[in-house]
């Protein structure tokens, strides 16, 4: 739906172009005001796509609406309607910013034409922008979060694998009090790990982001499992459509309960290996070992995982090498945004996600 | 007596006169026959002169001997100051070999053998060594003789010391460059062993050792043994007795004794496996008592020789401190060390020892952090201990555990501890049924999810590959 603001001192202007776009009003809102000055203040309570101005009106003349648009609502597209004695104030307003100009006085099907016009530009300036800013996905506070996951992980595998191998690893830790130095590198590793849970279970449940963000991610077992389905028929060439997901899609669901679930666990076995010590005067001997091998086998489980399918994803998957920019400017690209998470990308542009030709054919 | 003195004079100048005379083309062939003219001359003066009365001499012998050589004194040069009387001559002054052997001498009148015992008599003279009449000339004694000859010499008065070098490693052996009494106890410069310029001082021992063990090669020495005498300077006893004077630290001799040294492989020997305790008991007395009464002492003393003795975990020539990383008993080495024996498949079958312990003690957090150079975990020995591991006291019994974990993870009582369970834990069946589902659900559930990932990324790889280009 675009929503066009006329503004224009003849009352026969207005009709006529509400007469115009009647037909069509399942794609255009029409609303139109007589003065500058009614604009300006229309302005202040909806928002509008395109704005078709008179120039000459009195008081608050059309190059002064254009500037008052052009300073306060960049977003809005101004279209100068203007008579033969005036063209040069029209092409002067159009180099203070004005998308375009149509003559008075126009027939139904010039001014359906240059309403065309006008949405065709401002769908490729809105494309334009959205292909060389991309899609804010992550904000600060997650990339954040997300670095210091990836810290304290690569700091935990490093000190950790050497105990699963240590033949392969013997002299790897060469240096006198290296031995004390890994486990504490380790201890540290895994206190800012457990810290950065706790303060993200904070800001999902109790920041409004964080709760937005929790709720689009929790599981919805029917609809997760259909996605899936889905997504491996399209990726066997069964079916010619990719399932359309919404903030996150399945994979990325399942990735996050699988983090979510591996800090708790290695968090869990971690703390009774940490304090087995003074642990096992108080439980048996075999709770310590069933720590072990959860330690263990949870620790292999997510580096495989991280090192096969997280890299696979973000770093190797064919359109996505050599790598998402998201964990670092929190930024997506558009042709990402529409493949991967289309309902989203609807939900926030309201238009539909699709590629438009050319992209599909650059690609 | 004119004749004598002519002779004399002849011979004595005999070399002034070859050495004035030019280097001219063949001055050898000229000077041979003067030479040979001189000492047949001296000779035929001297012999009637003297032998005529002093027939017990044997003439030949002594022409035959260093002495007897040509241009060497004859009987008046060491026998000087004979002056005629009318009935003979007078008695001549004691024979001084220090005249002509000055620098020999010296170090003579510093060694043992000079010192006085019971009035004025030197302990040995050098004619009591080396004789008088009959010194062999050096040159003509083979090789392979020196040590018979040098035996001969120090039996008339060391025989019981001889006798026991006969029978020693060195004694029997039949290379020509064997060590022989002078060769550790040094010739004219001998001193008393606790003389610290003697060659057998404490702190020498090992020097003197050297000289043929490390220093002489190709003299049919092995490898191990020259390797024996190096590594020994490294080690704790070398470091103690060289860089630190400990003269208590042990040193060649303590080990492998002296005169009568023996090789390992002889059953008197103080170094052979049996004896080994008993050597080392001499001075670590205490820890030698405990090893005695350990599961391995106590075998040894049944005459079972498998068993580790001290050198099979201290090693004997390189022994190093505990505390030393390069120990074959520091904490990260225990474990190899042990396991020479305990994870060896003949041994474990012969004595049916229980097994996987190397494997389990790897799969263990202690065997892990150990193997990372991690000298605060346990090892073999922080749970079983080292010289008295025992059998039923043993410190590993279930009634011990508590006190023997409880060394590292401490606790206020040790009998409220839950510290039960099996340590060397081979399968997670062992541990507990928990431990062992837990691990299944493990491995199902890594198989699955990393099979899913290859699946996944397979067909999305394939999707790709076919949708190249269109779109």
């Amino acid at each position: 739906m675009i929503r066009i603001l006329v503004v224009d001192d003849e009352p026969a202007i207005l009709k006529g172009f509400e007469k115009a776009l009647e037909k069509h009003a399942d794609r255009y809102h029409v609303t139109s005001v007589s003065s500058g000055e009614e604009a300006a203040k229309r302005l202040e309570v909806d928002s509008f796509d395109l704005l078709f101005t008179d120039l000459k009106m009195p008081g608050m003349d059309g190059l002064a609406v254009i500037e008052h648009v052009r300073t306060r609502y960049p977003k809005t597209d101004v279209v100068m309607m203007t008579g033969y004695s005036t063209v040069e104030s029209a092409i002067s307003a159009m180099k203070n910013g004005a998308l375009d100009y149509i003559l008075k006085p126009f027939t139904q099907e010039e001014l359906l034409a240059i309403v065309h016009k006008a949405e065709r530009l401002r769908h490729s300036l809105i494309r334009m922008a959205e292909e060389r800013v991309g899609f804010q996905r992550w904000n600060l506070n997650i990339r954040v979060q997300h670095f210091i996951l990836l810290t304290t992980f690569t700091l935990l595998g490093i000190t950790g694998v050497p105990l699963l191998f240590p033949e392969t690893f013997k002299g790897v830790f060469f240096f006198e009090g290296s031995s004390f130095l890994r486990g504490l590198t380790h201890r540290i590793s895994a206190v800012l790990m457990m810290a950065l849970g706790f303060y993200h279970v904070l800001y999902a449940l109790s920041t409004e982001e964080g709760n937005r963000n929790l709720r689009a991610i929790l599981p919805r077992p029917l609809d997760d499992l259909k996605e899936l389905m889905q997504l491996i028929r399209y990726t066997l060439g069964r079916s010619p459509d990719h399932p359309r997901a919404g903030r996150y899609d399945v994979f990325e669901k399942f990735e996050y309960f699988a983090v979510v679930w591996g800090t708790i666990v290695m968090a869990l076995s971690g703390l009774i290996l940490w304090f087995a010590a003074s642990l096992f005067h108080v439980l048996p001997l075999w709770v310590i070992d069933v720590a072990k091998v959860v330690h263990r086998w949870e620790a292999v489980l997510a580096i495989l995982s991280i090192a096969l399918w997280h890299t696979y994803h973000v770093h190797f998957k064919p359109g996505v090498f050599p790598g998402l920019s998201v964990w670092w400017n929190g930024r997506v690209s558009r042709e990402y945004m529409i493949h991967h998470h289309p309902i989203e990308y609807e939900e926030l542009t309201g238009r539909p996600a699709v590629l438009d030709e050319h992209e599909e054919v650059a690609k | 007596m004119i004749k004598v003195l002519f002779a004399a004079a002849a011979f004595l100048l005999s070399p002034v006169l070859f050495a004035e005379e030019p280097a001219a083309p063949a001055p050898t062939e000229a000077a041979k026959p003067a030479e040979e003219g001189s000492a047949s001359a001296k000779a035929a003066a001297d012999e009637p002169a003297c032998t005529e009365c002093h027939d017990a001499i044997d003439r030949p012998q002594f022409d035959a001997s260093a002495h007897g050589k040509k241009g060497n004194a004859g009987c008046t040069g060491c026998h000087d100051g004979v002056v005629a009387t009318s009935d003979g001559h007078d008695t001549p002054k004691p024979v001084e070999c220090s005249r002509c052997h000055a620098e020999i001498a010296g170090k003579y009148a510093e060694g043992l053998h000079a010192v006085k015992k019971d009035g004025d008599k030197p302990r040995a003279t050098c004619s009591a060594c080396h004789g008088n009449h009959a010194i062999p000339r050096l040159e003509k004694i083979q090789p392979a003789e020196k040590k018979k000859a040098m035996e001969a010499i120090c039996r008339t008065c060391h025989p019981a010391a001889v006798e026991a070098y006969d029978g020693g490693r060195h004694g029997r052996s039949a290379n020509a460059d064997v060590a022989t009494c002078t060769d550790c106890h040094g010739g004219h410069d001998m001193h008393e062993k606790k003389d610290p310029a003697s060659r057998i001082f404490r702190l020498n021992i090992a020097t003197t050792c050297a000289a043929c063990h490390v220093k002489k090669n190709g003299t049919g020495l092995t490898e191990a043994s020259k390797k024996a005498v190096s590594n020994y300077f490294g080690s704790i006893h070398g470091l103690a007795m060289v860089e630190s004077g400990l003269l208590v630290s042990a040193t060649c001799a303590d080990c492998h004794g002296a005169h009568a040294l023996a090789d390992p492989s002889s059953p008197g020997s103080p170094v052979a496996r049996a004896n080994v305790p008993a050597t080392c008991g001499k001075c670590h007395q205490g820890v030698t008592a405990v090893y005695l009464d350990s599961v391995h002492g106590r075998e040894l003393a049944k005459g079972n020789i498998d068993v580790p003795v001290c050198v099979d975990c201290h090693q004997s020539h390189q022994i190093r401190s505990h505390y030393d990383p390069k120990s074959t008993t520091y904490a990260t080495h225990v474990s190899e060390t042990c396991l020479r024996c305990h994870a060896d498949q003949a041994t474990i079958r012969k004595y049916e020892f229980p097994g996987l312990r190397a494997e389990t003690y790897a799969e263990s957090y202690h065997g892990a952090a150990s193997k990372l150079g991690d000298t605060a975990v346990a090892n073999c020995a922080s749970c079983h201990s080292s010289h008295d591991i025992r059998d039923p006291k043993s410190s590993t019994h279930p009634d011990n555990l508590p006190t023997t974990c409880g060394k590292c993870h401490t606790t206020d009582d040790p009998s409220k501890s839950m510290l039960t369970g099996k340590i060397h834990v081979e399968t997670a069946r062992q541990s507990h049924w928990i431990t062992d589902v837990v691990f299944r659900l493990y491995m199902v559930l890594i198989a699955g999810t990393l099979g899913f990932f290859a699946f996944f990324i397979a067909i999305d790889l394939r999707r790709a590959w076919r949708q190249r280009g269109k779109h």
